[in-house]
């Protein structure tokens, strides 16, 4: 038995979500992506409570210190050991069972152990008073540690936990995914659907998993540099290069960016292998399987330097070129997303639709990844992210793409949890869950929008100026619909059901 | 057609060119230096003339820190990055039309303070 099935099976009420099923002989493919999303879902909890903390202080006039703890911490955990790590499990889940191979051996272990110590590390961190934002800031933790905000422990501290987190981004998990897609024997005993790897729906893993790698090397590099200096293992002068600002700002949107992006590709990839299982007529078969690569391999091209977007406000120091450059091929990213979303769209038009809950979560992922296609082009303009960069638009940008990809991996894990644990969640709750979690996930994305157009600044705390507290409001109102859909997801994992043998075969949807 | 005409619209926002119109306008541009520091700003003037071209020259002396300009509306007019540790200022051509208040906000969380970081400027009716 594997050790990750059974610290599943030991952990307290998160573990009955998730206990893999052993009688189908799939615990190769099963146990360490089970153990991944059950963690990811840890920390869904965590951030969530977080998530309550932050309007509270507000609500409260409690210390505007507070606000950004909890800012920094409820970002983070919900990008990172939830998100991704879910992504991950699910990414995990599916691609072994496309190529019959294991998710077994060190690898996913310190996939894991990084991604979750790392996390672990930074929250302590936070809590010593590292209060740097999701996207560090630098170099904020160094000149708060000299201002004596908080101490130069916290900074160590915390870019340790960061750099964890990033070996797992970047290094454990995309070569196991590359490992597994390119080497080792194929066992057709753990075969689930056979997809080559051009095929649409495994294309996005490979891409994905390179972009992780290529693009976070120069952090790294960058990340490696700093750590090693502040553990005294190599003197200060000569990480002089890495702790410039401009640096470390470059080759952290770099990476930051592809990542958002890498994780677009994968979801794409699910949803191009998932929708074709539940068309009404049965085809089993995309609208166009050359549109649907071509869309994915438009999407990698272009959004490899599109984080140019970030820094269009920074002019003459970016120069102007290279910003519209940023522009043009952010532009670029959404004729990708165009494509891919015809695609769906038209697969979906020939060939109808079973309305089952897996598939209508994947789908209204894929609404609100449209609509914050739609809020990221604006912001990626030259002339409009001058009136929305560091707004509150940003915010909803990059919460939408979250809250998108994570329903996304959501309804991916419905369609993939029975073969996973052997049960069955219960189709009503099912849909509660998708009508709560599009209200909240729509209108919390329109909430900060419009804040944000209105010229309401991010990570603020203090939201009474200029009649701002209206979208305040609405962000949270919609912030509370949208956590009490994941509880009524999680308590339909709680109470799955045991599929009945006596069915005799066993359906195996991958 | 949207692609295309939205980002050649937008060309002309772009700050290289809003500064090469300002150079060549009759009006000669008021120069406005400012240095950023958590949380506030030193600024060479706070009082601009309606009608004629500012440059905004920015720099940050600690950590990443915004330049933000609200329309005493309330709604934002432009923001800038100001990064410590460059040569170069960070800068922006602005005309402002309307006398009156406008608020100075730091877009780019600093710190505990962050939201504290506040200044003003005043625009007064050219004479
Ligand atoms: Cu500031």
């Amino acid at each position: 038995m594997s050790i990750a099935s059974t610290i599943v099976q030991n952990t307290p009420l998160f573990g009955r979500m998730f206990t893999v099923d052993k009688s189908s002989g799939l615990e190769e493919i099963n146990a360490w992506p089970a153990l991944m999303i059950m963690t990811s879902f840890v920390w869904l909890a965590v951030a969530g409570v977080l998530g309550l903390v932050m309007p509270a202080t507000q609500l409260f006039e409690l210390e505007s210190d507070l606000f950004y703890t909890t800012l920094t911490l409820h970002g983070a955990a919900l990008t990172f050991p939830f998100t991704f790590q879910l992504m991950a499990g699910v990414g995990l889940h599916r691609s072994a069972g496309c190529v019959g191979k294991p998710v077994t051996g060190w690898l996913p272990a310190a996939a894991y152990i990084s991604m979750n110590l790392g996390s672990a590390l930074l929250t302590v961190a936070v809590l010593m008073g590292l209060k740097v934002s999701l996207v560090v800031m630098y170099p904020l933790p160094l000149v708060g540690a000299q201002m004596g905000i908080w101490s130069m422990n916290a900074v160590i501290l915390g870019f340790t936990g960061i750099y964890l987190v990033l070996a797992c981004m970047i290094l454990f998990y995309p070569l196991l995914v590359l490992k597994m897609l390119f080497f080792g024997r194929k066992r057709p005993e753990l075969i689930l659907s056979e997809r080559s790897l051009n095929d649409p729906g495994m294309l996005g893993m490979t891409l994905s998993a390179l972009t992780l790698l290529v693009t976070g090397l120069p952090l790294v590099a960058v990340g490696t540099t700093l750590v090693a200096a502040l553990y005294g293992i190599i003197p200060m002068s000569m990480a002089a290069w890495a702790a410039e600002p401009v640096v470390f700002q470059y080759s952290f949107y770099i990476f930051a960016h592809n990542l958002m992006e890498a994780m677009a590709l994968m979801v794409m990839s699910a949803m191009y292998a998932t929708l074709p299982l539940y068309l009404a007529d049965g085809t089993r078969e995309l609208f166009s399987k050359k549109l649907a690569n071509t869309a994915l391999w438009i999407l990698l091209l272009t959004s490899l330097t599109s984080f140019l977007h970030h820094f269009i406000t920074l002019y003459p120091n970016q120069p102007a070129g290279l910003s519209y450059w940023g522009n043009i091929m952010s532009w670029g990213t959404g004729v990708g997303a165009a494509i891919s979303i015809f695609t769906v769209f038209a697969t979906i038009w020939q060939h109808g639709l079973r309305p089952e809950p897996a598939i209508i979560a994947m789908l209204m992922g894929w609404v609100l990844y449209i609509l914050d296609g739609a809020s990221a082009v604006v912001t990626s303009n030259v002339a409009w992210s001058y009136m929305l960069h560091g707004t509150m638009w940003q915010s909803g940008h990059t919460m939408t793409v979250i809250v998108a990809m994570a329903i996304m991996w959501l309804g991916a894990l419905y369609h993939h949890y029975p073969v996973i644990t052997g049960r069955n969640l219960d189709p009503v709750l099912g849909r509660w869950f998708i009508r709560l979690f599009s209200v909240g996930g729509i209108g919390a994305a329109l909430a900060m929008l419009a804040g944000g157009a209105a010229g309401m600044p991010r990570r603020y705390a203090d939201w009474t100026q200029e009649g701002w507290m209206l979208y305040g409001n609405l962000i949270l109102l919609f912030g509370l619909v949208l956590g009490a859909s994941l509880v009524v997801y999680a308590y339909n994992l709680l109470k799955s059901r045991e599929i009945p043998a006596a069915t005799g075969e066993r359906v195996v949807p991958a | 057609m949207v692609f295309v005409g939205v980002n050649l619209a937008s060309l002309k926002y772009m700050p290289t060119i809003a500064a090469a119109r300002a150079e060549t306008s009759r009006d000669p541009v008021q120069e406005i230096n400012l240095t950023a520091k958590s949380w506030g700003y030193d600024i060479s003037s706070r009082q601009i003339e309606a009608g004629r071209p500012v440059r905004f020259s920015g720099k940050s002396s600690d950590t990443q820190h915004g330049f933000a300009v609200y329309h005493p509306s309330g709604r934002m007019l432009f923001t800038m990055m100001l990064m410590p540790g460059l040569t170069n200022p960070t800068t922006l051509v602005h005309t402002f039309r309307e006398p009156g208040k406008y608020k100075v906000r730091c877009l780019e969380y600093c710190g505990i303070a962050h939201h504290g970081m506040l200044d003003e400027l005043t625009v007064v009716a050219r004479n």
